[in-house]
């Protein structure tokens, strides 16, 4: 293949490769100097597919919303600006801040679309200007991780897609099949090449990877937590024994839990499950693999955390989906730059202080923190703050109220490395140059660091005193949640969760811009059951009003067999349905509760609208 | 089939292994100028499976055609030539797989090609490349007469082990 370069899709951390030809695309209409994707045969996680959105990996390059000059805001007007002018700029306003507020004013958020090295620059930054606040900012990643971490589960982990082509026994948490399709080949593989194989998948609808389950383990909706919980049990009690340190800190939580209990939550058939462990623990080569996000479940987190406990305890290998490009990097650099420091706050807790005027800057580097965080907080906090400073590649809800907007680049347009789901190093090369006068992170934050003062380096301070609870205090959150549903806070009947529709996913940062979703889904829709959509008398493609505690929007309907009569799907990327999500940040996780709320659906009136 | 350039591989779906992830309806999206010629078929509301042209070897749709945009080029593929075609839609009505779908980009029939571009390479379609599950196939026609499975560009339950 003439100039190819081989290149990571830059939507998910599944690590796919693919081939960028720069100047021979179009071969239909013969224009030069657009690039061509090729789909890479010998590619060691796809073996050649792509996925929807890795499909659309070259339209980020060439797309006609690229931001391509930098923007400063003047006179309340965002206007093209050199680059010299908006560093300048950006770093005399760091300075006035920290003067006049303090360093621990101005906070600094890394995206997942930063590679290894730039997010450890950022941290270098964040070091310089003094502040405790740096993290990582997409929540349904940074709960996730979370989620494993608190659980101290050391699993061993899936570190190559031949594993999973030689597994006999898998288990699926959640729609995996629609998160990361790519994925879905060697799973396939693993269960149609082999005999007397299981591929165990537990949902609560007939999603598309459900299709494929044996057994299929149908939760009731958003109570993966209670099945795991209850697998897990069941493994720690046939196993026996107290040796092993992790089984005597699970079996501590998991005692005084009533076995009837859990299992009447959970809603699944005890002989699946069973056979299902039995598969787990037997056979030789078994995997758990979870692949829910969002808030498609109760506690995302305490659904990664069981999953990789009950990996450990059947001895079976483990891989977690996570939705950002490089979240397991950029995770990981924030962690080893000994960030977050004594006092510093997480992400979410950023955006809160914000709106309670606590924090005063945010500069936030490959990401769209008013759109992945809770509209309510993004809200108080776009009001609040003084400076907002974002560097990103294509116009974003964060850059709308920025008044520093840094043109970026995207993958393919710039070098480094990666850390994938896998846990493997990925190479990115510079294929094409970005566009116009937009630059890498990277390069941004060196000048940007060098406009800085040369601030000595505060020491490490040791984490420690952040107020951690343990990670399965919250179990009984599902009995609770049981007695919330009664008090009836929530102003409707029907659980909203997020789809995944195939080419969809992240916090839309980059998936509404592009062609194929808007040409499959021009419209944020909302899935009903056929049973729910003739209770409200309405068809397909009529319009509804959804109503949550926190927003209202009118949503497109579309009909949904398989779909539990308690449950309504919205595409999460969409920025009017994540203003529906009651997430809440968690003050004891310091994190986000990333809880799927109830909603209320209502048709409108012929004329009305 | 007098000519030598003629291509005898057509794609196949293995009906076991779709997950309906549309990655190749995409494939097709990017590499046509965002014109998709792959139509998704519903299947009883459980299944979204791509449905792909045939090819045939007497085509109803060229035969519909009023303009003669429609014809069989030398490596026997059925092609549409986008500027004699003025989108009609009567080959829309005419095909027997309904492969043809009613949304016309730029007053233009989408049409499969077969990647004509790639395959004359040595290459695969894109949607075949693309697709993120094995389940389609660009294969030898020649290689499934005789063969079960394959029915009518379909590749049916192997074994009764398959989608338990």
């Amino acid at each position: 293949m003439k100039n190819a370069e081989r290149s990571i899709c830059p939507f998910c951390s599944m690590g796919c490769t693919l081939f960028i030809r720069p100047g021979t695309g179009a071969p239909y209409v013969g224009q030069e100097g657009i690039p061509a994707l090729d789909y890479d045969p010998e590619g060691h996680v796809n073996r050649g597919s792509l996925c929807g959105k890795g499909n659309m990996a070259l339209e980020l390059m060439t797309h006609p919303h690229r931001l391509q000059t930098p923007l400063l805001r003047l006179d309340g007007e965002l206007r093209p600006a050199s680059w010299d002018a908006a560093l300048d700029t950006l770093a005399s306003e760091i300075e006035r801040i920290r003067n006049a507020d303090g360093p621990d004013a101005i906070g600094i958020l890394a995206g997942p679309c930063l590679s290894n090295e730039e997010a450890a620059r950022a941290a270098t930054l964040a070091h310089r200007i003094g502040t405790p606040h740096f993290d990582f900012c997409l929540p349904e990643d940074r709960v996730i991780l979370g989620g494993i971490a608190r659980s101290r589960a050391h699993p061993e982990p899936v570190t190559s897609v031949e594993e999973i082509d030689a597994m006999t026994a898998m288990l699926v948490v959640g729609d995996l099949f629609t998160l990361a399709p790519c994925i879905a080949k060697p799973i396939l593989n693993a269960r149609y090449e082999r005999r007397h194989n299981v591929l165990g998948v537990l949902g609560f609808w007939k999603s598309r990877t459900a299709l494929f389950g044996k057994p299929l383990l149908r939760n009731r909706p958003g109570r993966e937590a209670v099945v795991l919980a209850l697998l897990l049990a069941t493994a720690l009690d046939d196993v026996g024994g107290r040796s092993v340190p992790w089984r005597a800190e699970a079996r501590m939580v998991l005692d005084g839990l009533d076995r009837a209990t859990l299992q009447d939550l959970a809603g699944v058939e005890t002989a699946d499950l069973a056979w299902l462990l039995d598969a787990l623990r037997t056979e030789e080569r078994s995997g758990v693999f979870v692949g829910c996000g969002f808030a498609e479940t109760e506690r995302v987190d305490l659904v990664a955390g069981l999953a990789a406990l009950l990996a450990e305890a059947t001895g079976s290998r483990f891989l977690s989906m996570l939705t950002g490009p490089n979240s397991r990097g950029v995770h990981r650099a924030v962690l080893e730059a000994g960030f977050p420091k004594a006092g510093g706050l997480t992400s979410p807790e950023m955006l809160e202080a914000a709106g309670t005027g606590d924090l005063t800057a945010i500069v936030s580097f490959g990401c769209d923190p008013l759109s992945s965080l809770p509209g309510r907080l993004a809200d108080a906090a776009a009001e609040k703050l003084e400076l907002v400073a974002v560097t990103g590649a294509m116009p974003s809800e964060t850059s709308r109220v920025a008044d520093v907007v840094l043109p970026s680049a995207v993958w393919g347009e710039k070098t480094g490395t990666t850390w994938s789901a896998f846990g493997e190093a990925g190479a990115l090369v510079e294929a094409m140059p970005p566009p116009g006068a937009a630059r890498p992170d990277g390069a941004i934050l060196a000048d940007l660091g060098a406009r800085l003062d040369d601030a000595p380096d505060a020491p490490d301070a040791p984490r420690i005193g952040r107020g951690r609870r343990g990670f399965f205090d919250d179990i009984d959150l599902h009995v609770r949640m049981e007695q919330r549903e009664l008090v009836g806070r929530e102003v409707g009947t029907h659980l909203l969760l997020p789809e995944f529709v195939p080419s969809h996913s992240g916090d839309g940062l980059f998936t509404r811009h592009l062609s194929w979703p808007r040409h499959e889904m021009p419209e944020p829709v909302i899935a009903l059951s056929r049973a729910h959509a003739a209770e409200l008398e309405v068809q397909e493609g009529d319009h509804v009003r959804v109503r949550s505690r926190e927003a209202e929007a009118v949503l497109k309907v579309r009909v949904e067999l398989n779909l539990p009569d308690d449950v309504v799907l919205a595409p999460p990327h969409y920025p009017e349905v994540r203003r529906l999500t009651s997430w809440r940040l968690d003050t004891a996780l310091r994190d986000l509760d990333l809880r799927p709320g109830r909603v209320s659906v209502e048709p409108i009136p012929e004329g009305t609208r | 089939m007098t000519s030598p350039n003629v291509v005898t591989k057509r794609i196949v779906l293995d009906l076991d292994r779709c997950t309906g992830c549309r990655a190749c309806g995409a494939a097709c999206h990017v590499g046509h100028h965002d014109q998709t010629n792959l139509v998704p078929g519903k299947v009883a509301d459980v299944a979204l499976l791509p449905v792909h042209c045939r090819h045939c070897a007497q085509p109803a749709c060229a035969a519909a055609c009023p303009t003669g945009a429609l014809y069989t080029d030398e490596y026997g593929f059925v092609r549409r030539s986008e500027l004699l075609c003025i989108g009609c839609r009567s080959c829309a009505l005419a095909c027997p797989f309904g492969v043809i779908p009613d949304e016309f980009v730029r007053h233009v029939a989408p049409k499969c090609d077969l990647c004509v571009d790639r395959v004359v390479e040595g290459g695969i379609p894109r949607c075949v490349a693309a697709c993120t599950a094995g389940a389609l196939s660009f294969v030898d026609l020649e290689e499934t007469v005789g063969t079960p499975e394959y029915v009518g560009g379909r590749i049916q339950s192997r074994s009764t082990l398959r989608r338990a």
